[in-house]
């Protein structure tokens, strides 16, 4: 990323609580403009209340989101696009009457795009979204967020309730608009599978803190994947070790390593984005944000 | 903005034009009844003074009990209640509605800012209840709120304290109810809260109003003293006066409860 390119969003000590439990917790990192970015987290790792900061559904107890430079809410709603976990959609509506209201409400509204994506969806457009599937609910809800013609595309597990074919077909629009429009995208999942050959970088969080913050070649560049008996390890030296799992007397351990290791008593091999990712995942303590680079 | 707030408008709209066309409909058919009933024991009502004077003494009815009676006393609750009723309809599910099914999230990540989707469904719900309440008001003022002279049971005599036969008041009680009702739903996303809230909040906005009405007549009278002429017209201190300053003070209410909704308006999530 050029150092004069403002960042599509950039995400700066967000901290949020309900009740006496901390969602978010000084969470700070930047996406790039025109990046396809996973936002990973297990359940309650609080990526859907980070996703409901940037698109300004939500003021935070603290911190800052800028969307291309705008505090996140009315000002940068023309710029975003979001897809809610539960599709936000009025269910009385029909689904032309949805579409009729996104094209009242937005002034960079693309009404032949909206029903080229209805028709190869196969949208029933004269059905009420409450009694829509819930795949089909989702895809109006994706076509919506696509229609506004949005510079950032917030997409709060969307993936969920489609089938596999769905799924893949949700994928290809995605990408085709990016590559289409250059539309930054920030997906959330808890789902690897989901998001492998889809993003180029990614945000891992646990507990509302962001374990996590890169691209995902460098990212995969500078870890590896240890094997070897417990006291081998110690044969890592300063190298910083992320996680470690045990089994039986062998220890399977992520490390923080550009080089790759002299042949010795130590097996290693270049993580998979799996791998990476659970090796975040499974961290349990904070650790200082980074910034998402290109 | 006006489409989708009047579609998600639209089945309370329908039930609120419903109540008010039955209700207006009920104090017309009431009143011939009544008047006709009056008319055959050789009352006749407009000759009698609001104080029931020289009509009847107190606690003893002047006409037999019966449906003249009867259609008098539902006449006086439909006075009171239906405007409360109109602003309860339209104001409880107005924002709680979409916020407990989460809906609310579509609009507010539209390209239009939140004040407008706050505005604009505040201003039909206020409109339309008060374009119902304003047909049965005026409906009872021009044809039944005389013949709650007849009533002998203080209970339904009371009833008139709620809106001292004004239009203006009973206009203003829904539009006060209505605002309330959805800014508190519209704070809290809970439909049962807003309409708890509503309901126990009502008494005591009618209290203050008519606490409210009485100073300001006060004031109207003591500002007036200078003038023979204005005194004769402000602050003269009679029921219609003093109902028309309190329709002002739920004037202003409704002008704080529509701010507080804006400046809470940022945390609705």
């Amino acid at each position: 990323m050029s150092a004069d390119r403002v960042p599509a969003l950039e995400v700066t000590g967000l901290t949020h609580g309900f009740g006496g439990r901390r969602a978010l917790d000084g969470c700070s990192f930047t996406v790039p403009e025109g990046a396809v970015t996973a936002l990973v987290g297990r359940n309650g790792a609080g990526k859907s209340t980070l996703m409901r900061a940037a698109a300004g559904l939500m003021q935070p107890d603290g911190g800052a989101v800028r969307v291309f430079g705008n505090p996140a809410g009315d000002a940068t709603l023309t710029r975003i696009g979001y897809v809610a976990q539960q599709p936000s959609l009025y269910p009385m509506l029909t689904v032309a009457q949805t579409l009729a209201l996104g094209h009242r409400l937005n002034p960079r509204w693309d009404t032949a795009y909206a029903h080229r994506l209805a028709d190869n969806a196969a949208m029933p457009t004269r059905a009420r979204v409450g009694a829509l599937a819930p795949g089909h609910r989702t895809r109006l809800a994706l076509i919506m967020a696509l229609a506004k013609r949005p510079g950032l595309l917030l997409l709060d597990e969307p993936l969920a309730p489609l089938d596999p074919v769905a799924r893949a077909e949700v994928t290809g629009i995605l990408m085709a608009d990016v590559a289409d429009h250059g539309t930054t995208v920030l997906l959330s999942s808890h789902v690897i599978a989901d998001i492998e050959g889809v993003c180029d970088h990614v945000v891992v969080m646990t507990g509302g803190q962001v374990r996590l913050a890169t691209e995902v070649a460098p990212a995969l560049d500078q870890h590896l994947v240890v094997v070897g008996a417990g006291n081998e390890l110690d044969a890592l030296g300063d190298t910083e070790i992320v996680t470690a799992r045990t089994a039986g007397r062998d220890v399977t351990a992520l490390v923080r390593a550009a080089e790759p290791l002299p042949d010795g008593v130590l097996a290693w091999h270049r993580p998979t984005l799996e791998e990476l990712l659970l090796g975040y995942l499974r961290v349990a303590g904070p650790e200082s944000p980074r910034k998402v680079t290109t | 903005m006006t489409w989708l707030a009047l579609r998600l408008l639209r089945p309370y709209l329908i039930v609120a034009a419903a109540l008010s066309a039955i209700s207006a409909a009920f104090i017309l058919v009431a009143s011939r009844t009544i008047q006709s009933r009056a008319d055959a024991y050789g009352i006749i009502i407009a000759d009698y003074a609001p104080d029931r004077t020289g009509l009847c003494e107190p606690t003893v009815t002047c006409l037999p009990a019966g449906t003249a009676t009867s259609l008098a006393q539902a006449t006086a609750l439909v006075a009171a209640f239906v405007p409360l009723l109109v602003g309860l309809i339209l104001g409880v599910p107005l924002f709680a509605r979409e916020r407990e099914d989460q809906s609310e999230a579509f609009v507010l990540t539209q390209s239009v800012p939140r004040s407008r989707w706050l505005f604009t469904k505040l201003f039909w719900a206020l409109a339309i209840g008060a374009t119902a309440t304003a047909v049965l008001a005026v409906a009872f003022r021009l044809t039944a709120a005389r013949y709650t002279l007849i009533l002998e049971n203080a209970g339904y005599s009371w009833l008139q304290e709620i809106h001292h036969n004004n239009v203006g008041l009973m206009v203003m009680q829904t539009v006060f109810m209505t605002a309330l009702a959805a800014v508190v739903g519209l704070i809290t996303g809970r439909t049962l809260r807003a309409l708890v809230v509503a309901v126990a909040a009502w008494p005591v906005a009618l209290i203050m109003a008519q606490i409210g009405g009485l100073l300001l007549g006060l004031a109207a009278m003591l500002l007036t003293l200078w003038s023979d002429s204005l005194s004769t017209i402000f602050g003269t201190l009679d029921q219609d006066e003093t109902a028309t300053f309190s329709a002002l003070v739920l004037a202003v209410g409704t002008a704080v409860v529509v701010r507080l909704g804006k400046s809470r308006l940022r945390r609705v999530s």
